[in-house]
């Protein structure tokens, strides 16, 4: 996992780190996009073939968790678009052409990928790839806490690179502070989200974006026209029960952009918007 | 966001949940998994005292229980829960009390005649909403002189993000008596009586370690309630009870686990009245330790005690009143039930529970001073082992 990992547990707890550590090698290797021998790349490896590729029982967890927030997302929170987040790529720094981004968006759709929960089977379309890398560390989160409540920790955070999981209250019974990066500063929070439950997770673009003639293309792709979004928002952090879909919800936010508010309220959670000055 | 897409949301955010308690219908340890479970169970009263014996046969009843279990869910809504209990009952049961020339009372039992076979079945549909789940109960029971048809609904509503629910329930029970050996002893033919009532309780999560909840019930019993097997002869009654009985209560709990520990307490008590003039207090407690994944004991207490209802007697040598009744359940006493279980997952699919349960009564715990003591009041050993196979 290529993001800092900090784990904030009581001291008689400290003999989970190493599990936890190893737990998140094991997310890593099963679902990469850079490790060939994940299960995410033999999917994507399987793309076009009938055979299609052989899932596990929570790899269909996850698909079903992609099938729903699809839907409700209407369609802007969607792992097919890698084709595209590779086109717009901040390492590669180049607009595409409208031809390209077409082509890209033509290899892209949740609706186009078959699964089935009781084959445990996925076929993805020729030239299709997914990428979890928008939800993935969200669960891993989730997951870890999850593990240390099993070992009897009842006190402690997890960060995943910026994702910030809640095992419960610090020892005094109080809520933790959680500081949201400043978009310019990281080193100084803007503001503080108390967080005695769940998760906190930030989507923002400020730190994966490129410019060019002056004007700054984000990371976050809107999955519906290709393009990257129009940025009224630099990052948004969601407050809600799980990791997962504080991750959600923010990234849904971040592609909504002018109904990220609307978006947000309806879901009935706390929530913490940038703008970009 | 319209209000379908505000429902297709909770829906996520509660499969979300499921997934993360390791609770969907695939994931391992799933509660909502398919299961079939297989109890059998001992239950042995102590045999009488020869020396409190007027007739009859010291040894009491011994009853083995089987039961099967089968859970199934019928997809994200809806389960399914079947049980089916068998009973088989022999021995010997209190029948009337006599003084001796001394003044002390004794029991004249039933003879260790009694035979019987007892088959329950009950289905209930459970639905699971995301703030609500309904359960529908539909049940039959028979006996060789009895048999019961009742109906239960139950609705749990959660509300403020799942740390409150309020839990009520109406039943109804339709039961017709018709005792053996009617002719010989000039026992009732036919008779019926049904029971019906309900229940309101609310819970409060007052943290993610402790909860505790309140409730208040009633039930209103109508028809033939006079135990049949007590009459000796057409002359002689010797069990005679009104023919309805109300009865309200109160029942109060609380819970606290600790994580670190393993450990977890639950305490409850109940107050119960009903207008036979019978009270009584019941205060129970359990400690389930949690030793690793793999074992749980739990050890429980129980403590009971009532007083007698106003028509109660000890001994009935010339009825005066329209009502009376030597029953011991009757009676004022109390009693006293230890407990342990042990649950052992002996794999990802197999469960395994053993339990054993020791109940002591006495009338000296009593909540009305007894005029004197009932010599049948009843000790009994239970056990039993379950095995659960979870798909």
């Amino acid at each position: 996992m290529t993001c800092p990992c900090e784990f904030l547990l009581p001291i008689s707890f400290s003999h989970l780190i190493n599990p936890m550590l190893k737990k998140i090698e094991v997310y890593v290797a099963k679902y990469s996009r850079f490790n060939e021998d994940s299960l995410l790349s033999a999917m994507n490896r399987t793309a076009g073939e009938v055979k299609g590729c052989e899932l596990d029982i929570e790899t269909c967890h996850l698909l079903e968790f992609v099938d729903m927030a699809y839907e409700v997302s209407e369609k802007n929170f969607d792992p097919s678009v890698k084709a595209l987040v590779d086109l717009w790529s901040f390492k590669r720094a180049k607009i595409p052409s409208d031809d390209e981004v077409a082509e890209a968006l033509a290899s892209c759709g949740w609706h186009f990928v078959r699964w089935s929960k009781r084959q445990k089977k996925i076929w993805l379309p020729k030239g299709f790839s997914l990428d979890f890398g928008g939800f993935v560390k969200e669960y891993i989160a989730d997951q870890l806490v999850r593990f240390a409540r099993q070992q009897g920790c009842c006190s402690g955070l997890i960060n995943l690179g910026g994702d910030i999981a809640a095992i419960d209250e610090n020892r005094s019974d109080s809520p933790w502070r959680v500081g949201i990066s400043h978009v310019k500063d990281s080193a100084h929070p803007s503001a503080y989200i108390d967080v005695a439950y769940g998760a906190v997770a930030t989507s923002g673009s400020y730190e994966r974006q490129f410019t060019v003639d002056g004007r700054s293309y984000s990371h976050i792709i809107s999955p519906r026209t290709g393009y990257p979004v129009e940025q009224i928002y630099q990052s948004i952090s969601v407050h809600h029960a799980s990791c997962l879909m504080s991750g959600f919800l923010a990234t849904v936010g971040m592609i909504k952009q002018q109904q990220a508010v609307q978006w947000l309220t309806s879901a009935n959670t706390d929530f913490y918007l940038q703008t970009c000055v | 966001m319209n209000q379908e897409q505000q429902k297709q949301l909770a829906k996520l955010s509660s499969f979300v949940s499921s997934l993360l308690l390791g609770q969907t219908a695939l994931a391992e340890n799933s509660d909502g998994k398919p299961s079939v479970t297989l109890r059998h169970s001992q239950y042995s009263e102590s045999n009488m005292k020869a020396a409190e014996l007027a007739q009859g046969d010291t040894d009491r009843y011994d009853i083995k229980i089987s039961q099967l279990n089968v859970f199934v869910p019928i997809n994200g809504d809806w389960q399914l829960n079947v049980n089916h209990l068998a009973e088989s009952m022999s021995g010997a049961s209190p029948w009337f009390n006599v003084e001796d020339t001394n003044g002390d009372v004794l029991v004249a039992m039933s003879g260790a005649t009694i035979f019987e076979q007892r088959r329950d079945t009950q289905v209930e549909a459970i639905q699971l909403k995301q703030d609500l789940t309904n359960r529908f109960l539909l049940g039959y029971s028979t006996e060789d002189d009895y048999q019961a048809r009742y109906v239960k609904w139950r609705q749990t509503f959660y509300f403020n993000q799942k740390n409150n629910s309020l839990d009520y329930s109406i039943h109804y029970s339709d039961d017709a008596i018709e005792p053996t050996q009617h002719a010989f002893y000039s026992r009732v033919i036919q008779e019926s009586k049904d029971t019906k009532g309900f229940s309101i309780a609310w819970s409060n999560l007052l943290s993610k370690v402790s909860l505790w909840d309140l409730g208040f019930f009633y039930t209103q019993s109508n028809g033939f309630l006079t135990d049949p097997y007590k009459q000796f002869d057409l002359a002689t009654p010797l069990d005679a009870r009104p023919d309805k009985r109300s009865a309200y209560g109160i029942e109060a709990g609380a819970s606290r686990h600790w994580p670190e520990s393993k450990v977890s307490l639950h305490g409850r008590y109940r107050y119960y009245q009903d207008d036979w003039s019978v009270k009584s207090h019941t205060l129970s407690g359990d400690l389930a330790i949690e030793f690793n994944e793999y074992w749980m004991i739990t050890f429980s207490a129980r403590a009971y005690s009532q007083s007698e209802a106003e028509f109660y007697q000890t001994v009935v040598s010339n009825p005066q009143t329209d009502y009376f009744s030597m029953d011991y359940r009757l009676s004022s006493y109390g009693s006293m039930a230890l407990a342990v279980e042990a649950r052992w997952k002996v794999t990802s699919n197999v469960f395994l529970v053993t339990n054993i349960q020791n109940y002591q009564s006495q009338a000296e715990w009593g909540a009305s001073s007894a005029q004197t003591a009932h010599p049948a009041l009843v000790n009994f050993s239970l056990w039993g082992v379950e095995l659960e196979y979870r798909f």
